[in-house]
């Protein structure tokens, strides 16, 4: 495997920009994850509170507003917790190249929803996130120095 | 598609199990101090007084109550002594009469001031000891379906009636405090000698004697025994299940042991001014009235059984119950007891 | 089976399970300071109880489940085959609790006593003794019966010349049920009333308070040795060799009345749980609970769920050892050492017990395993490994070393049944209720939730949580053997 990760750069060498731009991701992914591990996201309804600021003003399908209001607010710790799992996730999984396409596809879910629901000030952020996400899943990004490239020798196939 | 469902498992896994290690390394996340309270399941499952008191208790005090289970209120003691400082005993609830010279031995406890006048006539002589003060009591007796009992025993040689044979559940002695309670009644109100002639007589009355009370009384309950040894006020539990019971309890002539529990603060306490706040509202009339009502035992402030079904009642002759026979002097009953049973 | 092992290493991997499995009672001695003087009266009473309930239930377990056996072979279709085989197996495999419910729910007059012990015992027992069997007459009794169709032999004369062929096969399972009903507790302390205190029940009461710990412990050891005599006296070697294709015996005639014995046997288990179902009020249970108490169930559940995939990856960990560091010696030391009493354990987690609460989960697990390993290697993997014992030879005479030998002959063909021991172990793990309530304090686990409503008589609630257990139980068993199988097929690429 480590034989595999070293040789990706061979023979899929005209990706390492991408492997750059997927590590950096990964990592931010990683701070933005521990700020909230360790802060008080777990403990305190912050998201239930900002999504509850945002939801009168949302311009977002009726579904979604009760979706959000009758569900994620009311169980705002199993969100939470998902969210902090999932951007979790989406660090170890950019930072080590492994199972980076179905992971992107996560990443750009929780990106449109954060950009629903975070309001103004934030919009370019996310938009510039889902266009990365985007590409990270269209190129196949795990598999230049990452992982991935050992399961796509073997295996082939749409998720590597 | 299976490495990426393994990946997210693995992730989520890996971050509840950091979260429950976070929280077990570090107590003082949640800022407010923790008042631990040990006391019998009883006590502190969903059906007890436990969950009202801890809910009224952490309204006002700006605490967290957190209850432990001692199971039974002979192994409350060796409990509360094997936990580590970490999780130390703020207060201890559930030991009867016959279980204080063990937490006397084990632990030093602390005084706790309490108003004498408030308290029920029956029970003050008991607050001379000031380290255990009682929060509740109860009146021993049998109860009976009224159907399947169409003569009703009045005194205890009554039970020897052939009518009755297999048709009574006790509680081992050994390891229940109202088998005990049952044991040296007899012995109180016979004589030594005669009271194990009369178990002699007894044995073939009695279908089972039960680990513990809920198992004596749950036969009961399920009619698969006619009679059982319980508390008086189980009837006013046993009309609240079901109002059509005919669960009655029997006053028999010789007079009805008396159950006392209390509760004592162990020296040790690291929240000991929250501990005698919560005795305070265990000793109030609201707390007195819950605990009535969820524990089915009588309350010890006067007045607060008033207009309630326990008030309804019969009457129960007691026996005097201030001489408490010493561990050793128990053991050794409960010694000739064990082998009356192996020579059945 | 003769071992010669060469590389001292090797052996010591086995030698350090046996170590750690008689642990506990060097941990109690040190603690409890020595051994007490013991009431000779009490203790010939409660070991007269012992072998009587013991010797009862295995006598009843290996005569009923033999009759089921035959009962089941004349089931020639496939898919009723397979349901009756998992319906006998689910008394031994679910938690003891159910069963005691299911007779507490079922009989019209409970009488506790040794009668009731041995009636359950015996009816836990008896589907694990029938489908072993079954298995074995068709795997082994092939050419037997064949001749016995051919011939048109007599009904009871086939029952009786196979049961004569597998008497020492029969004869062993007794002695296992027979050192399992020895040791039980749960369901003596359930059922057994006053009157029917067994050892371990003794042990149980005498260990609650200080003053009685040394005597209990004197009570321990002295069952240990007595147990430890009567296997090295009354075990003899039979050899289970691997699995045959199990094929259905076409024209077979066996007394109609095994069939008959079966129905009943499965009617009255499936008439207990539908009881226990049918006690089932959910809408009553959750306005009961609580959406605290609800959270708590659900918390519990989870933890449980964990505690199992614990339990089984801990037993797979001490089956790899004792695989690997497998003597004679270690094989006698298997078929005859007998885990402490469970109070006994408890006692010894608790004076070892850390402070912080994970590690305290993690030793309840490893001394959970270690409580219910020797059972389970010998009902599991230990007639299997003595059926390897011509490869092993085969592999020392070329000069194999022990590591090799565990690793490539041994580890391979005897993965399932560990898997499958683990994902027993993970059941039973998360079934347990006696350990916890003597570890910890609150009702942390499914387990201690479930005796508690059991205790305070609240079938109805304990009946929904039940499920829950079960069905916990169920997905962790499959978890666990699922594993093996991945396991298997990745070893497998491995050692390629």
């Amino acid at each position: 495997m480590l034989a595999s990760f070293i040789d990706s750069v061979r023979y899929v060498g005209h990706l390492i920009p991408v492997a750059f731009l997927r590590i950096f991701m990964g990592y931010y992914y990683l701070q933005q994850a521990m700020l909230k591990f360790n802060g008080d996201f777990l403990a305190r309804p912050r998201l239930a509170a900002q999504i509850a600021d945002v939801l009168p003003g949302l311009n977002a399908p009726v579904w979604y507003k009760i979706l959000t209001e009758r569900i994620v607010i009311q169980h705002w710790q199993a969100f939470a917790l998902v969210a902090l799992g999932l951007e979790f996730a989406i660090a170890i999984s950019y930072l080590f190249g492994y199972v980076v396409r179905p992971m992107a596809f996560i990443g750009l879910l929780i990106s449109i929803n954060y950009l629903i629901l975070a309001g103004g000030s934030s919009d370019e952020l996310y938009r510039t996130f889902i266009a990365i996400h985007f590409m990270m899943a269209w190129v196949g990004a795990g598999r230049c120095l990452g992982l991935d490239y050992y399961f796509f020798k073997r295996r082939r196939g749409v998720w590597w | 598609m299976k490495h990426f469902f393994v990946f997210l498992i693995l992730v989520f896994g890996g971050l509840i199990a950091a979260i429950l290690f976070r929280q077990n390394q570090d107590p003082t996340r949640d800022a407010r101090p923790v008042l631990r309270i040990y006391a019998p399941s009883s006590f502190l499952k969903a059906w007890g007084p436990g969950p009202w008191l801890k809910e009224k208790f952490e309204t006002s005090c700006e605490c967290r109550v957190e209850y432990h289970d001692g199971q039974d209120a002979a192994a409350l003691v060796e409990r509360v002594k094997s936990e580590p400082k970490s999780r130390a005993a703020d207060l201890v609830l559930g030991f009867n009469q016959y279980d204080l010279e063990i937490a006397h031995k084990g632990m030093e406890w602390k005084a706790i001031k309490v108003d004498s006048q408030n308290f029920d006539d029956t029970v003050r002589p008991l607050l001379s000891r000031t380290s255990f003060i009682p929060y509740d009591w109860g009146v021993l007796t049998f109860l009976a379906h009224k159907a399947e009992v169409p003569v009703l025993p009045k005194t205890l040689d009554d039970l020897l009636n052939p009518d009755y044979a297999g048709a009574i559940s006790l509680q081992d002695p050994r390891t229940s405090s109202p088998g005990l309670q049952f044991l040296l009644w007899l012995i109180q109100i016979k004589g030594e000698e005669e009271g194990f002639q009369f178990l002699k007589k007894f044995a073939p009355q009695v279908k089972v004697w039960g680990a513990n009370w809920s198992t004596s009384y749950g036969l009961f309950q399920k009619h698969q025994a006619k009679i059982t040894f319980s508390y008086a006020a189980s009837v006013v539990a046993g009309i609240q299940e079901d109002p059509l019971s005919d669960i009655v309890a029997l006053p028999f002539a010789e007079g009805h042991p008396l159950q006392y529990e209390f509760l004592g603060i162990p020296s040790t306490c690291q929240n000991c001014d929250l501990a005698e706040k919560f005795v305070g509202l265990v000793l109030s009339r609201e707390g007195q009235k819950v605990v009535m009502e969820k524990n089915f035992m009588f309350p010890v402030i006067h007045q607060v059984m008033q207009d309630s079904p326990f008030d309804k009642l019969p009457q129960f002759t007691t026996i005097d119950m201030t001489v408490i026979p010493n561990l050793a002097e128990r053991e050794r009953i409960l010694k000739k007891w064990s082998q009356l049973r192996r020579a059945e | 089976m003769k071992f010669r092992p060469r590389l001292k290493t090797g052996n010591l991997l086995g030698w350090a399970v046996a170590g750690l499995l008689v642990l506990p009672y060097l941990f109690v001695i040190m603690q409890v300071g020595g051994l007490g003087s013991v009431d000779w009266d009490e203790f010939t009473w409660a070991v007269h109880n012992t072998l009587f309930q013991a010797a009862f239930s295995a006598t009843l377990s290996v005569l009923i489940g033999s009759l089921m056996a035959f009962g089941l072979m004349q089931l020639r279709a496939q898919r009723w085959h397979q349901f009756f085989h998992l319906v006998l197996l689910l008394p031994g495999l679910l938690p003891s609790l159910f069963v005691i419910l299911i007779y507490l729910s079922i009989s019209p007059r409970i009488s506790l006593g040794l009668g009731s012990v041995i009636v359950v015992q015996s009816f836990v027992y008896s589907g694990f003794v029938a489908t072993r069997l079954s298995d074995l007459l068709q795997a082994q009794g092939h050419e037997l019966i064949e001749v016995a169709v051919v011939h048109g032999a007599d009904p009871w004369l086939l029952v009786r010349t196979l049961i004569g062929a597998f008497r020492r096969t029969l004869y062993n399972w007794w002695f296992l049920i027979f050192s399992i009903c020895f040791v039980s507790f749960s369901i003596p302390v359930a059922l057994g009333g006053a009157r029917g205190t067994t050892v371990e029940v003794l042990i149980s009461e005498k260990i609650r308070l200080p003053q009685g710990r040394p005597e209990a412990l004197s009570l321990a050891l002295l069952q240990l040795v007595g147990l430890l005599l009567l296997a090295l006296g009354l075990i003899r070697e039979a050899q289970t060799p691997p699995g045959k294709t199990l094929a259905p015996i076409h024209g077979l005639r066996l007394p109609r009345s095994t069939v008959a014995i079966l129905l009943l046997y499965c009617g009255v288990f499936l008439f207990g749980m539908l009881r226990i179902l049918g006690n089932l009020n959910l809408q009553h249970f959750v306005a009961t609970a609580g959406p605290g108490g609800l959270q708590e169930i659900a918390l519990a559940a989870v933890s449980s769920f964990g505690l199992g995939l614990l339990a089984g990856a801990v037993t797979v960990a001490l089956c790899f050892l004792a695989v690997v560091g497998w003597s004679e010696k270690l094989d006698l030391f298997f078929r005859a050492y007998t885990s402490p009493s469970t109070t006994v354990m408890g006692l010894a987690v608790l004076f070892i017990r850390p402070e912080s609460q994970i590690l305290e989960i993690f030793f309840y697990a490893l001394f959970f395993v270690l409580l219910v390993f020797p059972g389970l290697v010998r009902a599991g993997f230990l007639p299997r490994l003595q059926g390897l014992s011509q490869q092993i030879q085969s592999a020392q005479v070329l000069g194999a070393s022990r590591w090799s030998i565990g690793r490539r002959i041994l580890w391979p063909q005897l993965q399932d049944v560990i898997f499958q021991v683990s994902a027993l172990a993970s059941i039973w793990m998360i079934g347990d209720f006696t350990l916890a309530r003597i570890l910890f304090t609150k009702d942390l686990f499914l387990g201690q939730t479930l005796i508690s409503l059991v205790n305070a008589y609240r079938l109805e609630q304990a009946s929904v949580l039940l499920v829950l257990l079960l069905g916990v139980s169920g997905i962790a068993y499959f978890v666990v053997r699922g594993l093996g199988h991945v396991g298997r097929q990745k070893y497998s690429e491995y050692t390629r």
